[in-house]
C-alpha cells in the first residue's frame, strides 16, 4: 500500500518535470502570429547583429560575425546607410575580433568621449576589445583587450564607468555541443561578475544562462534577461557595486538582450519566442528560428505593462537577438540572419497607467513583489 | 503476465498523452498575453460586450448586445464610425409580444435587396422554446422592423450565420446541447457534433458535419467560398459551395488561437475576434478575466496568406472578444459580456 502510493508520487513529480520542460521548450505553438509596428526594410542581409546599442547623433552601433569574423557596423538613422567602421591600431593578433558578442558604449561625462565594449570569442578565452568612438569620419580607435580567469562563455555587459562593468556569463562551456547539452541540462552555472577595471569578481550567481544586461537611466538599477528561465530580473546597484534583487517577473519568452530608452526608460527587449526551435541541436531539424520584439514600459524601475511591438515565424525575420527605438524608428537585430529598420507607426505613450493599476487586474506575474 | 504489463502502460501513456493534449487545448501553460495595440482606443461601451457585429456601410456597425445564458433579452445596437464613435441602440417596431423574443442575442447577418435597395437583418436568439432567427428590416432611420421567426427542428445550440439570399443562410451549429450543464459536458467530452446547415428559405438541411464546436461563419466576396471558425479545435476552415448550395471543405489553416466571429472587410481580408487563453474564457466559476486578441487573415484566392495579430490585451482594456471588422483606417471589437473598443488603425501591411 505504501509503495502504491509511492510509485504514485514520484510518477506524478516526474509527470510534472516532463510537462514543465515541454513548456519551457514551447512544444506546443505551432507558428507565431505576425505583428509589424508599420513598413520594415532589411538594413543587413547577409548575417545578423547580435547585439546594438544608439550611441547619440543618429548613429547605432551594431556587432556582426557571431560564429565567424566580426565587424562593428554603424546604421545612420538620419540617412538610412549602413557602414562598416575601420579600426585603427587593431593588434596583430590572430582571433582578433572573431565572434563578437554583446556590446555597450559609455561616455565619460567630463571629456564627452565614448568608449565601446564588446565581447568576443577568440579560441582559447574570451576577451572583452576596448575601442574609442572616433569622429568625422566615424571609425574606432583599439584601446585595449580585457581578460580575466573567471570568463567562460561570457554573453553581454553594462558599461558604468571607464573599463568598469557587469557581465553575464551565459555558460560554463565554450564548445557548441557541450554549450548546448548544458543548456537543455538547465544546470544554474549562470552568473554576473563585475569587472573593477582590474579584476572580476561575482556578484550574483545560481541564474540560468543569462543573457542580456543593461542599466536604467538612472543608473540605480540593473536588468538582467535570464534567458533560461524566461525571466527579467532587476538588482539594485550598491556603493560598493554589489548587487541585490528587487524584483523577478516572468515573461515566458526567451529574452536575449535588452536597450534602455535614455529618455522614457523603457526596455526594447530582442526575443526567442519558441525555445525548441532556437536550440536546434546541430542545426539537425533546419528550421527557422521565431523572432519577437518586446517594449516594456517601466515606472519608477518597475514594469507596468509589456507589449509586443514585433512578431514574426522566422520566414521574415529570424532570431531576433537585441532592439532599439530611435527617431521613429525599430531597429532590430538577430543572431545569424539579418537586420532591419521598422518605421513605428504608433506607440502607446509611456508612463501611461492604464486606467487602474490594480494588482487583481493585472496579472501576478507583472507586479513587482 | 507481459500482456497485463503490455496495458497497463499503454492506457497509462495515452491516460498522459490525453491529458497532454487537454492541458494544450485549455492553454494551461499560459498565464497572459502581451499587449499589442495599433492606435488610439477608446471603449465606445463598457457594460455589456456585443457578441457579434457587422458593417453596413458608411461607417455604421450593427452589433447584438446582452447575450447572457440565462436567457435575458437584449438588444440591437449601433456604432457610427463616422460620427464620433456614437452609440445608438435601435428600437424595434411591430416587434411580437411572444415570452424569449430578442432573448440571448448571439451571431448577426445582414443581406441587401439589390432589387429594392431594402437591408435586412438576422439576429441568432436563445428563447427557451428553441433556437430562432430573428428577421429585421433595417429602416434608413436606424430603427428596426420585426418581420417574422424562423425555426426549425434542426436548430440545436446554434451560434452564427451569413446570408446568401433573402431568408437563406448558412447556420453554424456549436453544441447539441442546449442545457449550460450538458453543454459544458459536450465541450469536456471532445465529441465532433457541431456542424454547419443551410436554411433554404423553408427549412434547415445539414450540409457539413462532424466539426468540433464550430463558431463564427461568413463568405467571401465572390461568395463562392464559405469560412468557418472552429472554435474547438482552433482552426479556421474554407469551404466550397456548389450549385445546390452544398458544401465541401477545401482548406484548413490552424491558428493556435480560438477564433469566434468572422467579419470579411472590402479587400476580402478576414477580421476575427479570438480567445488567446481558453481556460479563461471558458471557466465558469472563478470570475478571470479572459485577455481580447483580434486577427487578420490576409486572404490570396480565397486561401490564407498570413495571420497578423492587430490587437491584443490581457483583459483590463477589451475581455473575452468575439468579433471585430474593420472599415477606412479603424477597427471595432467586441466582446462577450464586458467592453466594445474602437481603435485607430495606424499601419496595415499590403
Amino acid at each position: 500500500m505504501f509503495g502504491f502510493i509511492t510509485k504514485i508520487v514520484v510518477l506524478g513529480v516526474a509527470l510534472h518535470y516532463i510537462i514543465e520542460y515541454r513548456d519551457w521548450l514551447e512544444w506546443e505553438i505551432d507558428s507565431m502570429l505576425s505583428v509589424k509596428p508599420g513598413p520594415c526594410r532589411y538594413i543587413i542581409e547577409d548575417g545578423g547583429s547580435e547585439d546594438l546599442t544608439y550611441i547619440d547623433d543618429n548613429i547605432v552601433l551594431l556587432s556582426t560575425g557571431i560564429g565567424s569574423v566580426g565587424a562593428i557596423k554603424a546604421y545612420n538613422t538620419s540617412n538610412g546607410m549602413v557602414e562598416t567602421l575601420s579600426i585603427k591600431e587593431a593588434p596583430q593578433k590572430k582571433d582578433f575580433l572573431r565572434s563578437p558578442h554583446g556590446l555597450s558604449a559609455w561616455k565619460n561625462p567630463k571629456t564627452g568621449e565614448t568608449f565601446l565594449y564588446i565581447i568576443t570569442h577568440p579560441e582559447t578565452a574570451d576577451s572583452v576589445e576596448v575601442f574609442q568612438v572616433m569622429y568625422s569620419p566615424l571609425s574606432l580607435k583599439y584601446i585595449r583587450s580585457i581578460t580575466d580567469s573567471n570568463f567562460r562563455f561570457m554573453n553581454d555587459l553594462v558599461v558604468v564607468d571607464r573599463d568598469k562593468f557587469y557581465i553575464t556569463k551565459f555558460s560554463h562551456y565554450r564548445d557548441h555541443l557541450k554549450q548546448q547539452l548544458e543548456i537543455l541540462s538547465k544546470w544554474k552555472s549562470g552568473k554576473i561578475y563585475f569587472y573593477d577595471g582590474y579584476k572580476a569578481r561575482e556578484v550574483v550567481s545560481g541564474l540560468t544562462n543569462p543573457n542580456g544586461i543593461n542599466i536604467s537611466p538612472d543608473k540605480r538599477v540593473i536588468y538582467m534577461a535570464e534567458w533560461g528561465s524566461k525571466h527579467l530580473v532587476a538588482y539594485r546597484r550598491e556603493s560598493t557595486n554589489n548587487l541585490v534583487e528587487i524584483w523577478n517577473t516572468d515573461v515566458d519568452t526567451g529574452i536575449d538582450n535588452i536597450e534602455v530608452d535614455s529618455v522614457t526608460g523603457d526596455l526594447w527587449i530582442g526575443s526567442h519566442p519558441i525555445t525548441w526551435r532556437t536550440l536546434d541541436l546541430l542545426n539537425l531539424l533546419n528550421v527557422n528560428h521565431a523572432s519577437q520584439v518586446l517594449r516594456v514600459k517601466m515606472v519608477d524601475n518597475a514594469i507596468s505593462e509589456v507589449e509586443e511591438i514585433l512578431s514574426d515565424d522566422g520566414d521574415f525575420v529570424a532570431g531576433t537577438s537585441a532592439a532599439t527605438y530611435v527617431n521613429g524608428e525599430l531597429i532590430v537585430g538577430t543572431v545569424f540572419k539579418q537586420a532591419l529598420a521598422c518605421n513605428v507607426t504608433y506607440l502607446s505613450s509611456s508612463r501611461e497607467t492604464r486606467g487602474h493599476v490594480d494588482s487583481e487586474v493585472l496579472p501576478n506575474s507583472y507586479v513587482p513583489k | 503476465m507481459f500482456s497485463s504489463f503490455f496495458v497497463t502502460v499503454s492506457l497509462f501513456a495515452s491516460g498522459i498523452y490525453y491529458v497532454i493534449q487537454y492541458r494544450a487545448w485549455l492553454d494551461l501553460d499560459k498565464e497572459n498575453v502581451l499587449n499589442v495595440v495599433p492606435g488610439n482606443c477608446k471603449a465606445v461601451l463598457e457594460d455589456g460586450g456585443s457578441e457579434d457585429l457587422t458593417h453596413v456601410g458608411d461607417g455604421i456597425i450593427l452589433m447584438s448586445t446582452g447575450f447572457a445564458f440565462d436567457g435575458s433579452k437584449g438588444q440591437i445596437k449601433a456604432v457610427d464610425l463616422n460620427n464620433g464613435d456614437k452609440v445608438m441602440t435601435l428600437n424595434i417596431s411591430n416587434a411580437p409580444t411572444k415570452a424569449g423574443f430578442l432573448a440571448a442575442p448571439h451571431g448577426i447577418t445582414t443581406w441587401r435587396d439589390t432589387d429594392t435597395d431594402e437591408l435586412f437583418l438576422y439576429v441568432l436568439c436563445h428563447p427557451a422554446s428553441g433556437d430562432s432567427v430573428e428577421v429585421f428590416k433595417v429602416e434608413k432611420s436606424l430603427t428596426l422592423t420585426y418581420i417574422k421567426s424562423i425555426t426549425d427542428s434542426n436548430f440545436d445550440f446554434m451560434n452564427d450565420l451569413v446570408a446568401v439570399g433573402k431568408d437563406k443562410f448558412y447556420i453554424t451549429r456549436f453544441s447539441r446541447y442546449r442545457d449550460f450543464y450538458k453543454y459544458n459536458m459536450e465541450i469536456f467530452s471532445g465529441r465532433r457534433y457541431g456542424g454547419i446547415l443551410y436554411y433554404d428559405g423553408k427549412r434547415a438541411r445539414e450540409v457539413a458535419s462532424g466539426y468540433y464546436l464550430p463558431n463564427g461563419i461568413n463568405i467571401s466576396p465572390d461568395k463562392r467560398v464559405v469560412y468557418v471558425a472552429e472554435w474547438g479545435t482552433k482552426t479556421l476552415k474554407g469551404f466550397k459551395r456548389d450549385r445546390s448550395n452544398n458544401l465541401m471543405e477545401i482548406w484548413s489553416k490552424y491558428t493556435g488561437t480560438g477564433i469566434d466571429n468572422i467579419e470579411v472587410d472590402e479587400d476580402g481580408d478576414l477580421w476575427i475576434g479570438s480567445h488567446p487563453i481558453t481556460y479563461k474564457v471558458i471557466d465558469p466559476t472563478l470570475s478571470l478575466l479572459p485577455p481580447g486578441q483580434v486577427i487578420r487573415v490576409k486572404m490570396d484566392n480565397n486561401a490564407v496568406s498570413d495571420i497578423e495579430i492587430i490587437y491584443q490585451d490581457d483583459g483590463t482594456n477589451c475581455a473575452g472578444s468575439t468579433a471585430a471588422t474593420y472599415v477606412a483606417g479603424k477597427m471595432i471589437v467586441g466582446t462577450v459580456r464586458e467592453q466594445t473598443v474602437v481603435c485607430e488603425v495606424k499601419y496595415l501591411s499590403k
